[in-house]
């Protein structure tokens, strides 16, 4: 086991949501450089002053050594493709003329009607040759049912589909979730934003972000410019071992497919090489806000007391990287939508066990009705994430394990008791610890028996529905510690992260029998006691695009490994801590 | 019209009453707001007060009766807010101590800020923002008058003690800190944002680390600065605790 502290902010190290890529004769897996902008709306670099031009974010080193390198993506850098299966060999003899090879394919968006468009097989009375495009074969390897397929990147897709969708936005590596989850706020919110805020010309692409101009305290746009290359780490070797920053989902389907027939020796292949678009604008605008950061700050100048460091502490420059690693979601509003922001903040959200979830949260679910749109002016939208400070998840863990250890029936459990009594003793070291290495040091011993508490079939009490579902509350927060400070590798029962920033995308509120409570401004001091904290929901999504809650270990509630998932919203107090808003002019 | 606090009922009807205020567009506007806090000293009361994306914003003006809030929080928002006669002693749950916003103008008059601890999360990840007072510019031109107050044995690394921050469009026309007295403090400097003139008048600081003032903006007009003081911190929250630290202030 591992001490990394970034790692339960980041996307996992899972190689699951690479794409499938079929390889014949060789690998054909480098996606061509881009050379559009696809459906991207055009910005007016004239007229919005300063640009940021011809520069990637610097690179940098992580502490395994790997050094991070920007390369061309290929298909294995996204996710969501779908693998094909290899076709079958049928021999039988033929002399075969090809009509349409690997020189000039034919390019269809569906399929061709028949192989004879590819090819036309000669006459058996034919002599046989070897001469260019006409050969004698022994074998056919594919058809058009089932071809050898080569998937490509569509090199003219910024989006798939008609626009951006929060599906598209994949954290990597970068323990930047409080950028994405606005982003994934934005593009579920107010999706015209993106397409507006980038263009492209040749493979190079402009995004549109928004700086601080201090001289005259207002926010003004800036253009980032960068290729369409993104960091990859490197090891020593040379060899590439992931993207930096985050994914890019790619289509279901190509968008189009070049076909065409090829001898290998005396075996006929069809083949099909498919372009598939990719949603590559959210790793876009991840490069251009590192970019940006490097350039004028992580918040453009403002907030400054809020911003990363831009040196080491040797005084040398930090990658872009670097300086978006970790931050706040309320101040990234202002970074895309500049002087568009009416307000923003960070609000509380109050846990207690056994507590009002609803009465003590009255903010919160204020800001949630705003999120539905209620009490929100014509012509703006308000945003919101949610999150949750480690050292309270912690403080949390241990109020609620003390409630626990309070419960009449524990005197039944005494073995139980005795690790409860431990855990807390761990919390109370790490409190005690003033020193911030070790106390790192004392979290993960805090995390790893929360682990050993929350693994199951070590104590079966925490998954039953015993105590009211006391006990399931008490492994949600330990789910949360254990991931706490110490990279489990997706292992083990998984709630929420802390430490990550997660978008809120709708709210529902429901009575104690399930019915809809009809809350507004004007009438929440009446029906805000209606709404029931086990029966209202909160809908979140993850910015890994996946890592949903799953404390039973069955894989997400809803069978869709997407980040979207629903917590009621006693879960919702008790998991969080804070959540950050942001209202803008749309 | 005065709504008077002395107990968490109390409390709890008052940001009912104001939020009524602030909803009813088709009630005549009120006047300003008098709320009276629990007289001496009040464990655990916070209070809420005020909504600053209501549609209305009112004239609150918060004044205390010897109150010393003990881990409590007020966040207060409005057209204009006023705070007065009131000490806010221990680190309150959540991410600030003092939060006030107004459109127009604000102001804090003998205000005593004592032993707040606040933890600012770093590293990777989200981090809520920490702060131990948070004044928020949310109209074109705010005016600020902070003084006298007393910042005595406030904790926080990287948490700034005092943050000015804009809201939107908001800026802070001009910030007065005047008979400020700074103790013992370990805590991120004042910051200073979104603020057209800063003046500091009979500014003191004794025994604080680090840098005192960040000024993030050039268009900032600094006049005046913080002069060495002497104080005994211990005596001094002795005295604003038990209501006597603005003996001789104004």
């Amino acid at each position: 086991m591992e001490y990394q502290q970034s790692a339960p902010t980041q996307a996992p190290r899972s190689s699951s949501q690479q794409a499938g890529g079929q390889q014949f004769p060789a690998v054909q897996s480098t996606g061509p450089s881009r050379t559009g902008a696809g459906n991207a709306a055009s910005v007016d670099k004239a007229a919005l002053g300063t640009a940021i031009t011809g520069s990637n974010p610097a690179g940098y080193t992580d502490g395994q050594g790997n050094a991070t390198k920007d390369d061309a993506v290929d298909m294995t850098d996204g996710f969501n493709a779908q693998a094909r299966p290899d076709p079958f060999a049928v021999c039988r003899e033929a002399d075969v003329h090809i009509l349409h090879g690997e020189d000039g394919p034919l390019e269809l968006s569906g399929e061709p009607s028949s192989e004879s468009q590819l090819y036309e097989e000669l006459p058996p009375t034919r002599t046989s040759s070897a001469s260019g495009d006409t050969q004698t074969v022994s074998a056919f390897v594919g058809d058009i049912a089932n071809p050898y397929v080569s998937q490509k990147l569509d090199p003219s897709s910024v989006f798939v589909g008609t626009g951006p969708t929060v599906a598209d936005v994949h954290q990597g590596m970068v323990g930047d979730c409080y950028f994405l989850a606005v982003l994934g706020d934005v593009v579920s919110a107010d999706p015209g934003q993106i397409a507006g805020m980038i263009s492209a010309s040749g493979n190079s692409f402009s995004i549109r972000l928004h700086r601080f101009d201090s001289s005259s305290n207002a926010w003004v746009p800036v253009v980032i410019s960068v290729d369409d290359q993104l960091a990859q780490f490197t090891t020593n070797t040379g060899q590439e071992t992931g993207l930096v920053g985050s994914s890019f989902r790619i289509a279901s389907d190509p968008s189009y497919a070049k076909w065409y027939a090829k001898f290998h020796g005396t075996t006929l292949g069809v083949h099909q090489d498919s372009y598939y678009k990719a949603a590559i604008w959210a790793p876009l605008v991840e490069k251009a806000f590192a970019r940006y950061a490097e350039r004028f700050g992580q918040y453009g100048g403002a907030f400054t007391g809020d911003q990363h460091a831009q040196t080491d502490d040797n005084g040398a420059a930090l990658s872009g990287y670097k300086q978006i690693d970790g931050g706040s979601a309320d101040l990234v509003y202002n970074v895309i939508y500049g002087a568009a922001v009416q307000a923003h903040d960070t609000d509380d959200i109050q846990y207690a066990p056994g507590g009002d979830a609803v009465g003590t949260n009255r903010l919160l679910i204020e800001n949630l009705l705003r999120v539905q749109g209620e009490g929100v002016p014509e012509g703006q939208t308000f945003m919101m994430t949610m999150g949750c400070d480690t050292d309270e998840a912690v403080a949390r863990l241990d109020a609620q394990t003390a409630s626990t250890l309070a419960r009449p029936d524990m005197d039944n459990h005494p073995s139980f008791a005795r690790e409860l009594q431990f855990l807390r003793s761990r919390i109370s070291a790490w409190r005690g610890e003033g020193d911030a290495t070790k106390k790192g040091v004392l979290l993960e011993k805090v995390a790893k028996e929360a682990g050993a508490l929350v693994t199951p079939g070590n104590w079966p009490i925490l998954q039953s529905n015993q105590g009211g579902g006391d006990y399931k509350d008490l492994a949600e927060l330990l789910s949360m510690v254990m991931n706490a400070s110490i990279d489990h590798g997706g292992t083990g029962p998984l709630h929420t992260y802390a430490s990550h920033s997660y978008s809120v995308l709708g709210a529902t509120f429901l009575d104690a029998q399930g019915a809809a409570v009809s809350a507004n401004f004007a009438n929440l001091d009446t029906t805000l006691s209606q709404i029931d904290p086990l029966k209202s929901s909160v809908q979140l999504r993850n910015p890994h695009g996946t890592n949903e809650p799953d404390m039973e270990g069955d894989g997400p509630a809803d069978h869709q490994d997407d980040g979207v998932f629903s917590l009621n919203l006693e879960q919702v107090s008790r998991s969080f801590n804070f959540h950050q808003h942001g209202l803008v002019r749309t | 019209m005065v709504i008077t606090i002395d107990s968490a009922a109390d409390a709890a009807a008052a940001e009912s009453r104001v939020r009524g205020l602030l909803y009813d567009l088709s009630a005549a506007e009120p006047g300003p707001i008098q709320v009276l806090l629990p007289a001496g000293a009040t464990p655990g009361l916070s209070l809420r007060l005020g909504d600053p994306l209501a549609p209305r914003q009112l004239d609150l003006r918060v004044q205390g009766r010897g109150t010393v809030l003990q881990q409590g929080a007020l966040d207060l928002a409005g057209r204009s807010v006023s705070l007065q006669d009131v000490v806010l002693s221990g680190s309150p749950p959540g991410h600030v101590a003092l939060r006030i916003s107004a459109t127009d103008s604000m102001s804090l008059s003998r205000v005593g800020i004592v032993d707040v601890s606040k933890t600012q999360a770093t590293g990777p990840g989200s981090h809520s923002r920490q702060r131990i007072v948070e004044l928020q510019a949310r109209g074109p031109a705010v005016q600020v008058t902070v003084g006298p107050t007393a910042w005595v044995g406030n904790r926080g690394q990287g948490v700034p003690l005092l943050d000015l921050v804009g809201q939107g469009e908001g800026r802070f026309d001009r910030v007065t800190l005047v008979d400020a007295r700074f103790v013992d403090n370990q805590a991120a400097p004042i910051i200073v944002a979104a603020v057209g003139r800063l003046d500091l008048e009979r500014v003191t600081r004794s025994s604080e680390a680090g840098e005192f003032l960040s000024v993030s903006s050039p268009a900032t007009l600094v006049m005046g600065e913080a002069e060495p003081g002497s104080e005994d911190a211990p005596a001094l929250k002795a005295a604003l605790l038990a209501g006597e630290g603005f003996t001789g202030a104004p």
